[in-house]
C-alpha cells in the first residue's frame, strides 16, 4: 500500500443539526434543533480502523450516515482523498458511492425481502455499471465464499431463509463488492446472538486485511472494540471528548467518562462483585445540551470551571483529552 | 424445600410447518432467597420458560412436565388460583420498557391497577404510600407517580417496571433480558436495582439473558441453555471457575473482554441450530471441539457431578468423580 | 337499490372474513380453491354460446316462471331465462371488473408510488385532491361521471375506476412512506442506486401485496357498483345480459315471492366475489415473504 500513512478520511468541523418540530404558536420563537453531531473532527489513514464509541443519543450513528451521505451535514467538511464528500450532490454523489459504504446495526431489515442474495449483492455491481453478466456473477460467487456463505447454496436464497450471522454476512459481501475504499460499521454486532458476534467480528478484521480497507466502527461497546480498532474516539452528545490509540485507551483512560464506559463493561467472573463505582443519571437529550461542559452534570470530578467553559479537544502529552482536569 | 422446581418441563409450539420443540426435559431448581441466571442465545428457550414459570405461554404452546412453586403445580393449577399468584407472588418484568407500560396511563394509575388486580377495596391512600415508598426504593422520586411513561428516560422506565413488579412484594420475581435494551451505564444502574432486591428484600430471582458476563455478578445458580436444552446447570462459582460443558467454555472465553493482554479474538464456529431441523444427537455436536462418535448418534443424558448438572457425553462415567481436568483454550 | 346490494357486499365481506380464518394455515388450499371457482367463470364466458339454452335478450317462455326442468333458474318478468342471461352475464362481470380495476391500478398505483417516495409539499396536495375524491360516496361519484360520460362498456368502467384510484392512492402512499425509512432502502441509496431503481426494485415489491387485496376487493366492488349504474339505466343498455342490472331488477319481485330472480345473480355475484377474494388472499400470503416468520 503506497498510501500508507496518509489520511483517507479527514471529517472537519463536522455538524449535522435536525430541525424540531414546532407547534404553530411558537413559530416566531427561535426553531429549536436536536444537535445530533456538533463540531466533530477528526481523521483515519489509509488502512486504518477508527472506533467512534457512545451511548445511544451520542451521535455517533449519525456521524456514520453522515460520512457516507445517507444524511446532508449542516456544515463542515468530508475530505475523502481530495473530494469534500460535503459538496457533492446528485449524479456525481452517486457515482463516487462505490467507493464508500455502510454496514447497518439490523440485518434483518437491511436487505430487501423480495432480492434473492446473489441478485442483491450483485446490484451495487449493476448500479456502477462494473462488469459484464457472466463477470459480475464470478465476483458475486468469489464474494460470497469470502464472507462463508457457500455460493451454490446461498446465491439463490431469500434473506428470510437466513440467520441473523448469515444476513450480516451478505450485507458485509454487498458492501465490499464494489472494492470500496472505505466502509461505515455502524453497531454491526449489536443484534446478534453472543457466540455470532466475535464470527463476524473476525469476518470484518478478515475482510480488512484482504482488501487494505479503511473502517469506521461504531459501536456502544469498547470491549468488541479492542479486537479490531487502532483507534479509538469515544463520542458524548455529539462531540468527541477522548481519542486515542486503542492501547492507550485501555491502559490509561484520560476522560473520566471514558473510564466509566471501560467500567461498565461487564466481566464475566462472580468474584469481581466488589463495590464498583456506577455514574448516576443518563444521557441527556441532545435537544438541551448541558453548558460547559457537556458531561459535568454526571462527571464524578466536575468543578466550578466545567459548568461554564466547554472544554476544547487538545493534545496534551501526546494524548488528545477534551476535559478541565487536564489544563 | 425449595421455592421452585422445574421437573422434566418440556414446551412444544405448534406451528404451520410442524412441531417447535422449545423447551426439552428442563429441570431445575430454586430455593428460598436465591437468584437464578438461566443463559442462553436466541431459540434456546429461556424466554419460554421464564412465561411458563407465569403460565402465560402462547396460546399454541403445549406443556409437559411439572412447574412446582412452593409444592404446588403451576401447570396443573386452575386459572383463578393461577392469577392469584401473578403479580402477588410470583411477578415478570420485560426486555423492553418502552412498550411494557401503557402509555396513555399515568404511573399512578399503572400501580392503581396492580393493587386492584388483588385487593379490590384498597383505599387510594394506602395505594400512594405504599407505591412511593417502592419508588423510592428504587431511585426514583415519588412525585413522578403524577407523570405519564413518556416522561421518562429508558433506564427510569425501567425501574418503574421493576417498582410495578415489586410493589405486592412477591416471592419470585422473573425478569427477561430486563437491560438488553438499555446502553452500558444505564445497564449497570438497574442490575445494581436488582442486586439491592436481592440483598435487602430477600427476593429471589429468575434472571433471563444472553449475557453471561453480566449475571455473574449476582446470580447464586446458573443454567446455561442451548437450543432448548439445560445443558449445563450448577452454582455460579464453579461454573465460571471450571465450565464442564464444551458449550459454556467456549462462551466464556469468547465474550469480548478489556483486558489488554488479551487481543486474540475467539469465537464458536457454525451457526445456531433451527428448532424446526435440529442436528440428530447432542445438539451442540455441529459446533463442538470435542465431538465423539456417539455426540451425533445418541442425545446425551444429564450427568451428575458434585451437584453439578452437565449434559455431555465427555462426562460419561464421571459422575460422582473428581472433576474433569480437561482443558481448552 | 341499493339495500339489497348493500346487503349482498356485507354478507359477501362477513363470508371473506370468516374465510380468512378458516384458511389461515392453508394458504395454499384457499388460493386454489379461489382460483377454481374463477376458472369456473372463466369457461362459462368463454363458452357462453354452448351453455346457454336460450337467447337471453329475448323471451323464451312465460314470465316470472319459477325454476323449473326447461328453466332452472326460471324467467324474470319478461319471460328471458335466469339462466342464460347469467352465462352470458358472467362476459359482462369479467369486463366491466378488469377494466375498471386494471385502469384505477394503472393510475393510482405509480402516482402513490412517486408521491409517497418524494414526501413534502407534492405529497400535502396530491393527498388533499385524492382525499376529497375519496370522501365522495363512490356511487354517487360514478353516477355523475356515468351521467356525463354517456352508457357502454369502457365509460361504465372509466367511471367506476375514478372511484377506486384514490383507494390504490391512499394504501400505496401509506406504505410507502413506511417502507422509505427502512434500511434496506437507505442501503439502496448507499450503493448509489438512482432514484427510480430505488422505487422499482426495492419500495415497490415490498408494497405489492398490499395492493393484491385491494385489487380483489375493487373486483368485487365494481360488479356492485354496476349494477347500481345499470338499474338507473347509466350503464349496459338493457336487455344485454348483467348480473348487476338483473339483481336489481329482481328485487322488484321480491314481495310477489318470486325469489329465483333475486337468488340467482346474487349467488353468482357473491361466488365470483368470493372466488377473487380467495385467490388474491391466498396468493398474498403465498408470496409474502415475512408472513412465515410472524408466528
Amino acid at each position: 500500500m503506497m498510501n500508507q500513512n496518509q489520511k483517507l478520511i479527514s471529517v472537519r468541523n463536522l455538524k449535522k443539526y435536525f430541525p424540531l418540530k414546532v407547534s404553530w404558536l411558537k413559530i416566531f420563537k427561535e426553531r429549536p434543533y436536536v444537535r445530533a453531531v456538533d463540531d466533530l473532527s477528526f481523521e483515519i489513514k489509509y488502512g486504518e480502523t477508527l472506533g467512534l464509541v457512545g451511548e445511544s443519543g451520542s451521535g455517533k450513528t449519525t456521524v456514520g450516515r453522515t460520512l457516507v451521505r445517507l444524511e446532508n451535514p449542516t456544515g463542515g467538511q468530508i475530505l475523502f482523498e481530495d473530494v469534500d464528500l460535503a459538496k457533492l450532490f446528485g449524479e456525481s454523489l452517486r457515482t463516487k458511492r462505490k467507493d464508500f459504504q455502510m454496514i447497518f446495526q439490523d440485518p434483518m431489515a437491511s436487505l430487501n425481502p423480495y432480492m434473492r442474495i446473489g441478485n442483491a449483492i450483485e446490484h451495487p455491481l449493476k448500479i456502477h455499471k462494473m462488469g459484464n453478466k457472466a463477470e459480475r456473477k464470478i465476483r458475486v460467487y468469489e464474494i460470497l465464499e469470502k464472507v462463508g456463505l457457500p455460493p451454490e447454496e446461498f446465491y439463490n436464497r431469500f434473506p428470510r431463509h437466513l440467520s441473523g450471522g448469515q444476513r450480516q454476512r451478505v450485507v458485509i459481501a454487498r458492501a465490499m463488492v464494489t472494492n470500496p475504499k472505505f466502509v461505515v460499521a455502524d453497531e454491526v454486532t449489536a443484534m446478534l446472538d453472543v457466540s455470532i458476534r466475535s464470527q463476524i467480528l473476525k469476518l470484518l478484521i478478515d475482510m480488512k486485511n484482504e482488501f487494505g480497507l479503511t473502517y469506521l466502527f461504531i459501536t456502544h461497546d469498547l470491549a468488541s472494540a479492542k479486537y479490531i480498532c487502532d483507534k479509538i474516539a469515544v463520542i458524548y452528545l455529539g462531540k468527541i471528548i477522548e481519542i486515542a490509540k486503542t492501547y492507550d485507551i485501555f491502559k490509561e483512560p484520560l476522560h473520566p467518562y471514558t473510564k466509566i464506559l471501560i467500567a461498565s463493561v461487564p466481566v464475566p467472573d462472580p468474584k469481581m462483585k466488589k463495590k464498583k463505582f456506577i455514574p448516576s443519571g443518563e444521557i441527556p437529550s441532545p435537544i438541551n445540551i448541558p453548558s460547559g461542559c457537556r458531561f459535568h452534570p454526571r462527571c464524578p470530578y466536575a468543578m466550578e470551571i466545567c459548568a461554564k467553559v466547554e472544554p476544547e479537544l487538545k493534545e496534551i502529552n501526546g494524548r488528545t483529552v477534551a476535559c478541565h482536569l487536564y489544563d | 424445600m425449595s421455592l421452585l422446581e422445574a421437573r422434566d418441563l418440556s414446551i412444544e409450539y405448534l406451528t404451520r410447518d410442524g412441531n417447535l420443540k422449545a423447551v426439552e426435559n428442563v429441570s431445575f431448581s430454586l430455593g428460598f432467597h436465591e437468584t437464578l441466571g438461566l443463559v442462553g442465545e436466541s431459540g434456546c428457550g429461556k424466554s419460554t420458560i421464564g412465561l411458563s414459570l407465569l403460565r402465560i405461554l402462547p396460546i399454541n404452546a403445549r406443556m409437559k412436565g411439572k412447574i412446582l412453586y412452593k409444592e404446588k403445580d403451576i401447570a396443573i393449577l386452575p386459572e383463578e388460583e393461577i392469577r392469584s399468584l401473578r403479580g402477588k407472588e410470583i411477578s415478570m418484568i420485560f426486555q423492553d420498557p418502552m412498550t411494557s407500560l401503557d402509555p396513555i396511563m399515568r404511573i399512578k394509575n399503572q400501580f392503581f391497577e396492580t393493587f386492584r388486580a388483588h385487593f379490590q377495596k384498597m383505599k387510594e391512600e394506602e395505594m400512594i404510600k405504599i407505591s412511593s415508598d417502592v419508588l423510592k426504593s428504587i431511585g426514583i422520586d415519588p412525585s413522578r407517580l403524577e407523570n405519564y411513561p413518556f416522561e421518562f428516560s429508558g433506564g427510569m422506565r425501567q425501574r418503574v417496571m421493576i417498582a410495578l413488579a415489586i410493589v405486592l412484594n412477591p416471592s419470585l420475581l422473573i425478569a427477561d433480558e430486563p437491560t438488553t435494551s438499555l446502553d452500558v451505564v444505564v445497564q449497570l444502574q438497574i442490575m445494581e436495582v436488582l442486586k439491592e432486591l436481592k440483598d435487602k428484600r430477600n427476593m429471589s430471582m429468575v434472571l433471563i439473558t444472553h449475557d453471561l458476563g453480566l449475571v455473574a455478578e449476582i446470580v447464586d445458580k446458573v443454567g446455561i441453555m442451548y437450543a432448548g436444552n439445560l445443558v449445563e446447570f450448577g452454582d455460579v462459582n464453579s461454573i465460571y471457575e471450571n465450565p464442564l460443558h464444551p458449550y459454556t467454555r467456549l462462551l466464556l472465553i469468547s465474550i469480548p473482554n478489556v483486558k489488554l493482554e488479551d487481543m486474540e479474538l475467539k469465537y464458536i464456529k457454525g451457526n445456531l441450530p433451527s428448532l424446526k431441523s435440529p442436528p440428530a444427537g447432542c445438539k451442540f455436536h455441529p459446533r463442538c471441539p470435542f465431538v465423539m462418535d456417539v455426540c451425533t448418534k445418541e442425545d446425551p443424558p444429564t450427568f451428575e457431578i458434585n451437584e453439578r448438572k452437565v449434559k455431555c457425553w465427555l462426562y460419561e462415567g464421571e459422575h460422582d468423580e473428581s472433576k474433569s481436568e480437561t482443558n481448552i483454550g | 337499490m341499493d339495500g339489497s346490494s348493500g346487503e349482498i357486499l356485507m354478507i359477501s365481506k362477513e363470508i371473506r372474513k370468516g374465510l380468512r380464518g378458516l384458511f389461515k394455515d392453508s394458504s395454499g388450499l384457499m388460493a386454489v380453491i379461489g382460483f377454481l371457482i374463477l376458472i369456473f367463470y372463466v369457461v362459462v364466458a368463454i363458452f357462453a354460446p354452448f351453455i346457454s339454452p336460450y337467447n337471453p335478450t329475448q323471451p323464451s317462455g312465460p314470465s316470472l316462471l319459477p325454476p323449473t326442468v326447461s328453466h332452472i333458474m326460471g324467467t324474470d318478468n319478461l319471460g328471458y331465462d335466469i339462466f342464460s342471461r347469467l352465462v352470458w352475464g358472467t362476459r359482462m362481470a369479467f369486463a366491466i371488473a378488469l377494466i375498471a380495476t386494471a385502469i384505477a391500478a394503472v393510475v393510482g398505483i405509480p402516482v402513490g408510488l412517486l408521491v409517497g417516495y418524494i414526501g413534502g409539499k407534492t405529497d400535502r396536495v396530491v393527498t388533499m385532491i385524492m382525499d376529497s375524491v375519496y370522501a365522495f360516496p363512490g356511487l354517487i361519484l360514478a353516477i355523475a361521471i356515468a351521467a356525463m360520460l354517456g352508457p357502454g362498456l369502457l365509460n361504465i368502467a372509466f367511471s367506476i375506476a375514478v372511484v377506486y384510484i384514490p383507494t390504490y392512492y391512499r394504501v400505496i402512499r401509506s406504505q410507502v412512506s413506511t417502507v422509505k425509512s427502512e434500511l434496506y432502502v437507505d442501503g439502496a441509496r448507499a450503493i448509489g442506486a438512482k432514484t427510480s431503481t430505488i422505487i422499482g426494485s426495492y419500495v415497490f415489491p415490498n408494497v405489492l401485496p398490499s395492493t393484491i387485496v385491494i385489487f380483489s376487493m375493487n373486483l368485487a366492488d365494481s360488479i356492485m357498483t354496476e349494477a347500481g349504474l345499470s338499474f338507473l339505466g347509466l350503464g349496459i343498455a338493457p336487455p344485454t345480459p348483467d348480473w348487476g342490472y338483473d339483481l336489481a331488477k329482481g328485487q322488484q319481485f321480491i314481495l310477489n315471492n318470486d325469489w329465483w330472480m333475486v337468488l340467482f345473480p346474487g349467488l353468482a355475484i357473491i361466488t365470483i366475489v368470493l372466488g377473487f377474494s380467495m385467490f388474491a388472499e391466498g396468493l398474498d400470503e403465498y408470496f409474502n415473504p415475512n408472513i412465515g416468520e410472524k408466528r
